[in-house]
């Protein structure tokens, strides 16, 4: 059985909620009844004001370990924090076909930009992200140099080789010129290595 | 490497600015630029625009409600139309797209624009001037400089309708045919009678996005000439 068939992913975020002591987000739940009943493996997820919370975002962090199909994840608007964004990142670097990851209003901060910049550097699959209308500002950025910024990892991510992405989205993100110079110089860096190796 | 960034709604100023000229002058993967909804004002405008005569790559850059009054608009057309002062800077050989809707562009900035369009000192393809206050002089100036261009297409729809284009600039292989097609018939648009001053419409190019556009421009103010 390949890694992913629908019945095994809904056993697995059964399981998951069960270990977890969480409910069930009702909209993930139905996703994996049909799709088991019919099936048919999902390639996309859309999840958008699904009320995952960090629960939620960790027992489907733990569901994606069991699966190799799902290209595609809009998670935007579910109150993932830090916490869930830290599961689903720890999740996805096992993971080898997503491509997308839409994490758009989520307050997500300092914590999860780091362990999303750790993902970028890690996974072969992903090519775009999305972190629109979360805080990637902190009020110490005012006296911190911008390599210490919120935005910094993201941009030490981007000046890695091993980097794939292709699309990243910061509307209404709070960024802010040093948040700014700290992505600018992770992708000038990129390029600097890109000309000379 | 990365091709698409979007950085709307971010109060970015002219400080900022400074930093994204840093980008554009050492970066040339980059090919969608986003900055709708920021604070750039004119300085940046300028800054931004000088920054692309030393950038080589980027294709599509959305200036939506910057604050740009006709003075910004006028200096960022400037960097298109210097003559090269210094070996590396020539003018922009790559920018297709440019939204500038929702600022002043107004006749001193629609002027502007049509020395760069008459000269054909970038290879614009589509060009966003919703909400511009572009007034009766303006719209003749823009008017005038559709006549004898062949390859433009104006948009009056709003910056989202762009918003497609970006992700197929990032989805698509570009398709050394397509632009052929495309020019074909854009001259063809062009033989028909010229837009009115003042509501010019979106020609019948066939670019990517035209589809976006029509959608964009459903209220009726699209005036194409078809």
């Amino acid at each position: 059985m390949a890694l992913g068939e629908p019945m095994e992913l809904l056993a697995a975020y059964k399981a998951a909620l069960e270990s977890g002591g969480t409910v069930a987000c009702a909209p993930l739940l139905k996703l994996l009844e049909d799709a088991a009943a019919n099936d048919m493996p999902i390639a996309s997820l859309h999840l958008k004001k699904a009320g995952l919370g960090e629960k939620g975002a960790a027992a489907l962090a733990a569901m994606l370990q069991h699966d190799s199909f799902l290209t595609y994840l809009n998670l935007e608007e579910n109150q993932l924090g830090d916490e869930g964004t830290v599961h689903l990142s720890d999740a996805l670097r096992r993971h080898q076909a997503v491509f997308r990851l839409d994490l758009g209003y989520n307050k997500v901060t300092g914590r999860g930009v780091k362990a999303l910049a750790g993902l970028l550097v890690e996974s072969t699959s992903l090519l775009c992200l999305d972190l629109s209308g979360n805080t990637l500002w902190s009020p110490l950025s005012y006296v911190t140099p911008s390599a210490m910024s919120v935005l910094a990892p993201l941009g030490r991510a981007l000046a890695s080789p091993s980097c794939k992405l292709q699309l990243l989205h910061l509307d209404q993100a709070d960024v802010e010129s040093k948040g700014l110079t700290a992505l600018v110089d992770g992708l000038l860096e990129n390029k600097v290595r890109a000309t000379s190796g | 490497m990365l091709v698409n960034l979007r950085l709307g709604e971010n109060a970015l100023d002219v400080k900022s600015a400074h930093v994204l000229a840093r980008l554009l002058e050492g970066n040339q993967t980059l090919t969608s630029l986003d900055l709708r909804d920021n604070a750039l004002g004119d300085a940046g405008a300028a800054v931004v625009g000088a920054a692309l005569r030393r950038n080589a790559g980027l294709q599509c850059l959305v200036l939506w409600n910057n604050a740009i009054q006709p003075a910004g608009v006028a200096a960022f057309a400037e960097a298109f139309m210097a003559e090269a002062a210094v070996a590396e800077e020539v003018p922009n050989a790559t920018l297709q797209i440019l939204d500038l809707g929702s600022n002043v562009v107004g006749h001193d900035g629609a002027e502007a624009l049509k020395a760069v369009l008459v000269r054909q000192a970038a290879p614009l393809h589509t060009m966003g001037l919703a909400d511009t206050a572009l007034g009766e002089e303006g719209g003749i100036a823009i008017a005038e400089a559709l006549e004898g261009n062949l390859t433009l297409a104006l948009t009056l729809a709003p910056a989202l309708t762009l918003a497609p284009a970006l992700a197929l600039t990032l989805a698509l292989p570009r398709n050394p045919n397509s632009n052929q097609g495309a020019r074909g018939q854009r001259a063809a648009a062009a033989r028909r009678p010229a837009p009115q001053p003042a509501r010019a419409g979106g020609a019948d190019g066939a670019a990517p996005l035209d589809e976006d556009q029509r959608g964009g421009a459903r209220d009726g103010r699209e005036m194409g000439a078809r």
